[in-house]
């Protein structure tokens, strides 16, 4: 049949094997030894020349993990992690402050280019056109449109070029690396860092205080709208260097920012870290909106090499009326331990979490969320979509917990999982504890496959497998789908599409 | 084992081992059954009593919460009669037309049991003579130790088995009345106590088991029991457990029932006491179209805690398994509800779903709930559901605008709650009696 012979040659273009964002620039970069001792943390902190309670902070955090094990109840498998065996310091050598765009090496544009998605901040980061100035590339499909897109560029560990700061100033809005905000604003740092993800947190929250090297800050101030959508891209590029980022947003009473991450990551066969800790504040009657498109290296076809992605996310919604929400769509990593959380602290406050989380070859997932409801009338929604095909296994572990005080907490699960192929595996662990009669929890879960019936529509009506499955598995995650920010969806959807290509046929 | 016992370090534990070897030499059995009690207590030694770090009993850490284990009851108990029996019993229970088998503080009294209704069609006996010398039936299921090595519950169970019922219904049997266990416990002392049944039912055979827990002790009962089933091909059984007993006792139960091909398990378990309980049912289905059901009530007050944990196993395709579940907890109850479904590689097309509800009565009590879900196979549909709330205002408000008192509209909407579980009870006697005794619970709690 033709439609399968176009499948498997589909296939074949596609393999798992060629990961599209495979590649690795050739940057000098200026590495800390391998290893892990107070020495590296202080060398760290020196190259970042932070203020002393601050490698105070790192060092308590470095003792404490020293103390910790590594926690072994998710449900992934891998290798054990040689801790000396990493860099944990190395930043682009180039980063001796380009004051102007055209001071940016050139191999760390054609990274971008090769990365195919950020194409018009790409423009603005090589001063092709300004900000304002119409783009030939308006036309792209799947591209930003006509979006303000701000970009904090994370390139290894060192934020490189951060553009439409200018504008952001104007609002108010604190958009730089978090190296730069401990230097310019060390008080609004030190006020917030760590109070959602205390330094005592886990094994890998611990390590990442101990070592994080760059991530973003952001400080929307009282009542103010942030004009545009800020966004970062992750890249792990240096060889066996675990990337450890730390990302802090506070929106202050009244504001409201929506902030987009987006991840690809060169091929590699060694298998690298990732600990990244985020932390979102928001105080009272302020909104957060966290969007992540996660697309690392996910191993070849016999699960070797990939990201291992062992991620805190934790919002805190401190005051009243806030609302803090989590959408992410995961493709790629070899392993994936993240649990986007929302603390409700502040009455009437309101967590949402929506996942898609797609796992092909030997991926395996391990997400979730928590929602901790300790205020009065807060509410929560978690939507979590999760499709498994290959060899991988893919876990929901979620925690929904009403605490003595928390009245009238409101709480509703969805959790769906999809099976492709009988190889792989789909889980469902959710904790429900209610310690308050008055609130009420619904959750519901279900695993199944796609229907022949669904199957043999799209095939009456010309579609092969893949456009079949692709179109399915597009309509299955379509709830969570429309929470993500615009820029997202259509790149989202191809995602999905690439990620499920080889299931089947 | 003297090295293994090193591990234990609690109270409970250091009791349980002390306690094992004082009347080790007194217990039933020929050696083999010896031989596996032995091997038990050593598993034990091995985990000790499992606390809230062990994943499958976060929500109940019985580590803590046994703070002692008692002896079994020395000497003869009081010589109860027939009637005895039929007042703790109830009027509704009583009525039930059974063959009646009665266990005293953990020994079958013989008096007061139908041991012969069976004739040739099988075999009955008490588990102290049979495990005298045990059938091979037997002893390969009790011998059957998948699950028991981590298990520390089942293993202080096989190593402390003082008695329980042995029954296999020969093929093609079907026995028309309910086989009704019930256990009384008198004790005025703590006392410690391990039953055990096994039951087989052989190909296409029929039974009905109804196990019964009302006592009028008010002591601290430790009461572990374990049935192990059985189903041969095309077998039948309904299966059902009563358990009303003190705030003082603690109740550790373990059902381990294994499905052939075509097999029908439905099973109900209704809890309306016990201070501490841990209900167990470990459901696994070896063959291909067999079709089970687990449905269950559970109500607690003061500060009862009542877990059910269930392991459903699908390890067979096409097979059918439904469960339900409600809990209405006032005061400071706790309701723990654990339900694993796996479903294995091979088990395709199984269709298996779980439900569970929690009704809250007051502030203070508390609802856990993990419904769990581990799928490997494609072809499936399985899905789990879990709620928890209080009494809807709405539908309250319906029935006073009715001209319904308030506290007869909440008795009428729980009993429309937990009436979704009980109506799936297929033998109306024993509906009725768990009807009343929700009833009972309410009047008790709500007038």
């Amino acid at each position: 049949m033709p439609a399968v012979q176009e499948t498997v040659e589909q296939v074949k273009d596609l393999d798992v094997d060629k990961y599209k964002y495979g590649f690795s620039t050739d940057i000098e970069t200026v590495k800390a030894p391998k290893g892990l001792n107070e020495d590296i943390v202080r060398f760290i902190s020196e190259k970042k020349s932070e203020p002393e309670w601050m490698l105070e902070w790192r060092l308590g955090a470095y003792r404490r993990w020293l103390t910790m094990d590594e926690p072994t109840w998710a449900r992934v498998h891998y290798p054990k992690i040689d801790f000396q065996d990493l860099y944990y310091y190395a930043a682009p050598k180039s980063t001796e402050g380009p004051k102007s765009l055209d001071e940016v090496d050139p191999e760390l544009l054609e990274t971008y280019a090769k990365l195919g998605i950020p194409l018009k901040e790409q423009e603005l980061l090589a001063g092709v056109r300004k900000q304002g100035e119409p783009s030939e590339l308006d036309e792209t499909v799947g591209d930003y449109g006509t979006g303000k897109v701000a970009v904090d560029a994370v390139f290894d560990s060192v934020s490189v070029v951060t553009t439409f700061k200018e504008e952001l100033a104007k609002a108010g809005v604190i958009f730089c690396s978090i190296s730069e905000a401990l230097q310019k604003y060390p008080e609004l740092v030190r006020k917030y860092l760590g109070t959602v993800v205390p330094t005592t947190d886990n094994f890998y929250a611990t390590l990442n205080a101990a070592v994080f090297s760059d991530g973003s800050f952001v400080y929307v101030p009282e009542n103010t709208r942030c004009p545009m959508e800020l966004s970062t891209y992750f890249r792990i590029n240096e060889q066996q260097t675990g990337q450890f980022e730390r990302t802090l947003i506070i929106a202050d009473k009244g504001s409201y920012v929506s902030y987009l991450e987006g991840c690809t990551a060169p091929m590699r066969d060694e298998n690298q870290l990732h600990a990244a800790v985020v932390e979102l504040v928001a105080l009272d009657d302020a909104e957060i909106k966290y969007s992540t498109v996660q697309n690392w290296y996910p191993g070849d076809k016999n699960g070797k090499g990939g990201i291992y992605n062992f991620v805190t996310k934790r919002g805190d919604c401190r005051g009243k009326n806030s609302k803090i929400s989590w959408t992410q769509v995961e493709t790629g990593s070899a392993i994936t331990w993240k649990y986007p959380s929302c603390i409700l602290r502040g009455d009437n406050s309101r967590g949402e979490f929506y996942s898609i989380a797609v796992s092909n070859g030997y991926q395996q997932v391990d997400s979730g969320t928590k929602m901790v409801h300790l205020g009065r009338n807060t509410s929560s929604r978690i939507i979590s979509k999760g499709i498994s095909a290959g060899h991988s296994s893919n876990t929901y572990r979620g925690l929904v917990s009403a605490h003595r005080k928390a009245t009238g907490a409101r709480n509703f699960t969805q959790c769906d999982s999809l099976l492709i192929g009988n190889e792989c595996g789909a889980h469902t662990v959710p904790y429900i504890e209610a310690k308050n009669a008055s609130a009420t929890f619904e959750h519901e879960a279900t695993t199944s496959k796609i229907s022949d019936d669904q199957m043999f529509y799209c095939q009456a009506r010309g579609m092969n497998d893949e456009e079949a499955v692709a179109l399915i598995v597009n309509g299955f995650v379509r709830d969570v789908l429309q929470h993500l920010p615009m820029e997202f969806m259509a790149e989202t959807q191809k995602l999905i599409g690439i990620s499920l290509e080889g299931s089947v046929g | 084992m003297d090295a293994a016992v090193n591990t234990l370090t609690s109270k409970a534990e250091l009791a349980f081992a002390e306690t094992f070897d004082r009347v080790k030499a007194e217990l039933p059995g020929a050696d083999s059954v010896h031989e596996l009690r032995n091997d038990a207590m050593r598993g034990f030694a091995r985990t000790g009593l499992p606390n809230r770090r062990v994943e499958e009993w976060k929500y109940t850490d019985l580590y803590a919460r046994l703070d002692d284990a008692f002896a079994p009851p020395a000497g003869e108990g009081p010589k109860l009669t027939r009637d005895d029996v039929l007042q703790a019993l109830g009027s509704e229970l009583a009525a039930l037309d059974c063959h009646l088998i009665v266990l005293v503080d953990g020994q079958v009294a013989i008096g007061l049991s139908e041991m012969n209704f069976l004739g040739e069609q099988g075999e009955l006996s008490s588990m102290a003579s049979a495990l005298a010398a045990p059938p091979t039936w037997l002893e390969e299921r009790l011998a059957d130790g998948e699950m028991a090595p981590q298990n520390a519950v089942l293993c202080l169970n096989t190593a402390m088995m003082s008695d329980g019922v042995a029954l296999r219904v020969a093929a093609d049997v079907s026995i028309e009345k309910p086989i009704h266990i019930v256990h009384l416990h008198t004790a005025t002392t703590p006392v410690g106590i391990a039953t055990r049944h096994v039951i087989a039912l052989e190909a296409r055979a029929r039974a009905s088991v109804l196990e019964s827990h009302v006592g009028p002790s008010s002591a601290a009962v430790q009461h572990n029991v374990a049935s192990d089933v059985s189903l041969a091909e095309g077998a039948a059984m309904h299966h059902l457990k009563i358990q009303q007993e003190s705030d003082s006792a603690t109740h550790l139960s373990t059902w381990r029932v294994a499905l052939a091909a075509s097999t029908n398990y439905d099973a109900f378990q209704f809890v309306g006491g016990t201070g501490l309980t841990r209900n167990e049912i470990h459901l696994s289905f070896n063959g291909e179209h067999a079709r089970g059901g687990v449905n269950g009530v559970f109500m607690g007050a003061s500060e009862q805690h009542i877990d059910t944990t269930l392991f459903v196993d699908h390890a067979a395709a096409n097979c059918v398994n439904r469960m339900v579940f409600k809990g209405v907890l006032d005061d400071a109850a706790r309701g723990v509800f654990q339900g694993k479904i796996m479903v294995r590689q091979q088990a395709q097309k199984t269709d298996s779903n779980e439900m569970v509800q929690g009704l809250l009565l007051s502030e203070r009590a508390e609802f856990d709930s993990k419904p769990e879900l581990e799928i490997f196979a494609d072809d499936v549909l399985c899905g789990h559901g879990s709620t928890s709330g209080q009494i809807d205002e709405d539908l309250l408000f319906y029935l006073r605008a009715r001209g319904i008192g308030e506290l007869e509209a909440r008795s009428l909407l729980i009993q429309a709650f937990a009436g979704e579980a009980l109506e799936l009870i297929e033998n109306e006697t024993i509906r009725e009696a768990l009807g009343e005794a929700v009833r009972g619970w309410l009047a008790h709690r709500i007038g």
